[in-house]
């Protein structure tokens, strides 16, 4: 921000013109003339002026053109009216369109030098509330990933020392120890988790809105079921996937839409029983693609089934005994509905849970229907479209 | 892993490169350590590594960046190949605010997330000293 203020003056008559700039004489700002509106905003966009002070009466451009157009190049620039013989009306008039300020003529050099003043000030005040709100926007936009990192990176030589140990005391150590040194790792492991979902939450997701994207539904699908893949073998758990050919299409962000079924199928394993399996299956159903995870595991009480999607609430532990953080749900949530969809979940307490994402059908996108089956569904959809 | 190929570990935490180097040095590596970019580039010149291991976020910022950027401008060690470990999520937020994660922002070799399992580690390590090898037969 320069500290000499820039002064744009638009006048027709030379005299106010002059005047004026003997009165602001030996003042801290840098003047520019212009004898009417027309000339006035040519000199606009290479002067930068952060104020301007114009007549309201000039041939050619009235004043309130003149107002109208500074404020479309620049809303920042304070506006400053000059009202002729000031009638009310016309000072009211300037006022609702914007202007900051108005000075009936005849004015003492006075009244001029303190609104030039008034009307400075104001400008630096309104660009510093505006440097002010970008560098929240920013600190909101790091805070996430500051936090994370100085969060992660203890955590990170934790674990990555506790892999180390339990390979160079394998072969000392008791079965016990073993066991220890193992939950210490699921422990650490569950915590860094923790934290990346935490950081997911934090995402501005009008960002990600901002780069939505075609996505047919069998990526996120595919990348979330791989990526769960070691997990689920570990505990013997299956997972099946299913998306109806072609993959139905949604507009969306695939990064936040895989994280979601990574949560949610992950859910899946950790409260399916030994050996159990975990169906995942997607397909357009008329405008809709709805996209099942179903298990056969532990089921969810009807207590806590109302407040699953609840930040921070978590319900019972799981199969083997791991306990979520509460948040994972929420901010799947939150995801499905910035995409414009909704989750839902039925369960059957010792029988099983069944997720249901519901997204609207990107229409334009979706592949045109290949032969028989499921394909037709996808083309029954497509004729439905509005 | 008889030949002792000679590692380069540059991570600002003492720490984690504690875990990481426990495990390669059993595997038979042999290891040496700097703890800010600037010794780290002093000690490759110094005398021939076969790999380097690289953090990214270290000082004020993505120094490691800044660091694979000048070894792949410097002739002597462009060719030297270079596994980047790091907590990459929230490093890519970083460096890319509001853009969508660009997966070339360096020229490298690979990149791996902190922390790794040893498996994961050695196989990583394992592969790119053999493409440099097959790269270059003769030169060590």
């Amino acid at each position: 921000m320069q500290t000499t203020a820039r002064i744009l003056l638009i006048d027709d008559e030379e005299i106010v013109l002059d005047s004026c700039t003997e009165i602001l004489r030996g003042e801290p700002y840098e003047l520019a003339t212009a004898p009417d509106g027309a000339r006035g905003l040519v000199i606009l966009p290479e002067f930068r002026p952060d104020l301007v002070v114009v007549d309201l009466k000039m041939p050619g451009l009235s004043g309130f053109d003149v107002l109208e157009r500074i404020h479309e190049a620049d809303p920042t620039i304070v506006p400053i009216v000059i009202t002729g013989y000031a009638t009310v009306s016309s000072a009211v008039e300037a006022m609702k369109r914007g202007a900051y300020d108005f000075l009936p003529k005849p004015f003492t050099p006075e009244e001029f030098r303190l609104i030039v003043r008034r009307g400075a000030e104001k400008r630096s005040l309104l660009l510093e509330t505006i440097a002010l709100r970008r560098e929240r926007d920013l600190l909101r936009e790091h805070f996430a990933a500051i936090v994370s990192h100085e969060l992660k990176a203890p955590l990170a030589a934790i674990q990555q020392n506790l892999y180390a140990l339990e390979r160079e005391l394998a072969p000392l150590a008791t079965e016990d120890q073993r066991g220890r040194l193992g939950r210490l790792k699921a422990r650490v492991g569950d915590l860094l988790q923790l934290i990346d979902t935490w950081r997911r939450g934090a995402v501005d997701l009008e960002a990600v809105k901002a780069r939505f994207a075609a996505v047919p539904v069998k990526l996120p699908v595919d990348k979330a079921v791989e990526s769960l893949s070691v997990h689920a073998a570990r505990k013997s758990v299956e997972i099946v996937a299913a998306v109806s050919e072609p993959s139905p299409v949604v507009w969306g962000d695939q990064g936040t839409l895989t994280e979601v079924l990574v949560n949610i199928v992950g859910n899946a394993v950790k409260y399916s029983r030994e050996g159990g399996q975990v169906a995942v299956s997607a397909e357009a159903q008329a405008d809709e693609v709805r996209i099942a995870v179903a298990d056969t595991g532990l089921g969810i009480g009807p207590e806590d089934l109302p407040h699953i999607f609840d930040a921070f609430y978590t319900a019972q532990p799981g199969a083997a005994g791991e306990r979520g953080s509460g948040l994972g749900l929420a901010v799947s949530r939150r995801i499905i509905e910035a995409h414009g969809g909704s989750i839902a979940v039925e369960s059957t307490p010792g029988k099983g849970s069944t997720f249901v994402i519901t997204l609207p059908v990107h229409r334009d996108d979706a592949p045109p229907a290949a032969g028989a089956g499921a394909g037709s569904v996808t083309a029954s959809a497509k004729e439905g479209r509005r | 892993m008889t030949e002792h190929k000679r590692l380069m570990i540059i991570d600002d935490d003492p720490d984690f490169v504690a875990g990481i180097r426990a495990i390669l040095d059993a595997a038979g590596y042999e290891t040496e350590v700097a703890h800010n970019p600037k010794d780290g580039f002093t000690a490759l010149k110094a005398r021939p590594h076969d790999l380097l291991l690289l953090d990214i976020m270290m000082g004020r910022g993505a120094e490691g960046v800044m660091m694979a950027r000048k070894i792949r401008k410097d002739p002597a060690l462009q060719d030297l190949p270079i596994l980047i470990i790091t907590g990459i999520r929230e490093q890519i937020a970083f460096m890319f605010p509001g853009q969508a994660v660009h997966p070339n922002f360096v020229p490298l070799n690979e990149l791996i997330e902190k922390p790794v399992e040893p498996d994961l580690l050695l196989e990583r390590v394992a592969a790119l000293l053999k493409a440099a090898e097959a790269r270059a037969p003769q030169v060590r």
